[in-house]
């Protein structure tokens, strides 16, 4: 059985047809849960993310015109709800440092997010050490599979930042998982 | 270099090796912020108040372009644009007339002719009638006059032959008596 296309599953969904938003959001959910994963560290904190930027997403639908694939587009929400969601938990956590500590807490327990992997555990625990900014490019270089100028054109940011940020991502990287 | 290039394919074939983990159970349905009110069919959509917007704009645009239409045999015209002067008026108005008095004199010559034309038709008509009667009734009173006369003339031929029928058997009677051979016989003519 063919399945219906990101086009018609979203002209549907923006003449509120809920069955082709919820099979839209059941398409996309686990990229976005296991980038949002990596991102936090957290599940809490992942789905937290993942809700949001399904949120945003159903909100900015009539936004998208097919200029880019969907996926893509999704992606870049994703990206700014997830530069978004750091902030508001730096914000927050600079008043409240235990909620900070629960947080960090969840993830030094990393089998309940990767269960035996070792080396999966050992990199996204290093990447939460990263600046968000440095660890979206590694994520969507290493994860995503994207080229440079690609990920430039994504995160709206010139390519000779994101070749800058991508030196000092795997330079902190090496260090820290020489460190373990 | 190397060492970090080494690293960087570290990082790759970890990021490769990595399962995607299952989402968990989440309220996807809270997500969709749908429209309490299913959308209008077309028609039943309130596009009166865009009609009747429609309708005034078109109504001013007439008004102040001086629409006009006027409806003729070939069809209809659209004018716009100001009216006529009023010597524009009058000069349409005598155009008008003038036509339409040589109009009238052309049809009046006509019927006058028309008018003579049957009259003249009708007394011929009656001059052959009162002809024909005439000579008809001239005709059968000659007639009847000859037939009086033709009898006239016959009644005295018949009494003439009475006459003679009686004189020629006296004069028989006369003859054939002996007694009056002496007798003077008497030839009295009858008037």
């Amino acid at each position: 059985m063919f399945a219906p296309s990101d086009e018609r599953l979203v002209r549907r969904a923006l003449e509120n047809n809920k069955q082709a938003w919820l099979q839209l959001v059941q398409r996309y959910e686990g990229l976005v849960f296991n980038y949002a994963l990596r991102m936090s560290g957290s599940r809490d904190d992942a789905m937290d993310l993942m809700q949001d930027v399904f949120l945003s997403l159903f909100r900015n639908l009539a936004g998208w015109r097919g200029e880019s694939s969907f996926k893509n587009w999704l992606m870049k929400i994703a990206h700014y709800r997830c530069i978004e969601h750091f902030r508001r938990r730096k914000d927050f956590a600079d008043e409240h440092d235990f909620e900070q500590h629960e947080s960090e807490h969840d993830w030094h327990d990393p089998e309940a997010v990767y269960q035996g992997q070792q080396r999966t555990q050992t990199l996204v625990r290093a990447m939460q050490e990263l600046p968000v900014e440095q660890r979206l490019v590694v994520e969507l270089k290493f994860f995503q599979h994207l080229k440079l100028q690609e990920i430039s054109q994504q995160l709206d940011v010139p390519l000779n930042t994101v070749k800058s940020r991508l030196y000092k991502a795997v330079e902190r990287l090496q260090q820290l998982v020489e460190e373990v | 270099m190397n060492k970090s290039h080494e690293f960087e394919n570290w990082i790759q074939q970890t990021a490769d090796a990595t399962q995607a983990e299952r989402v968990p159970e989440w309220p996807r349905e809270l997500t969709f912020r749908g429209h309490a009110e299913q959308p209008l069919r077309w028609w039943q959509r309130p596009f009166l108040h865009v009609a009747s917007l429609a309708c005034s704009a078109l109504a001013l645009l007439a008004i102040v372009s001086q629409l006009q239409v006027q409806v003729t045999e070939q069809g209809f015209n659209v004018h716009f644009g100001g009216g006529l002067t009023e010597q524009q008026l009058q000069a349409a108005v005598a155009e008008r007339m003038t036509s339409y008095a040589a109009e009238q004199q052309l049809q009046m010559a006509e019927y006058a002719a028309n008018l003579r034309e049957d009259f003249r038709d009708d007394v011929a008509a009656a001059n052959q009638q009162l002809v024909s009667y005439v000579l008809n009734t001239s005709r059968t009173e000659r007639q009847e006059d000859m037939e009086d006369l033709i009898r006239y003339v016959n009644a005295q031929r018949e009494d003439d032959q009475v006459y003679f029928a009686y004189q020629l058997s006296q004069v028989t009677d006369q003859i054939l008596e002996p007694s009056d051979l002496n007798a003077t016989p008497n030839f009295e003519t009858k008037e």
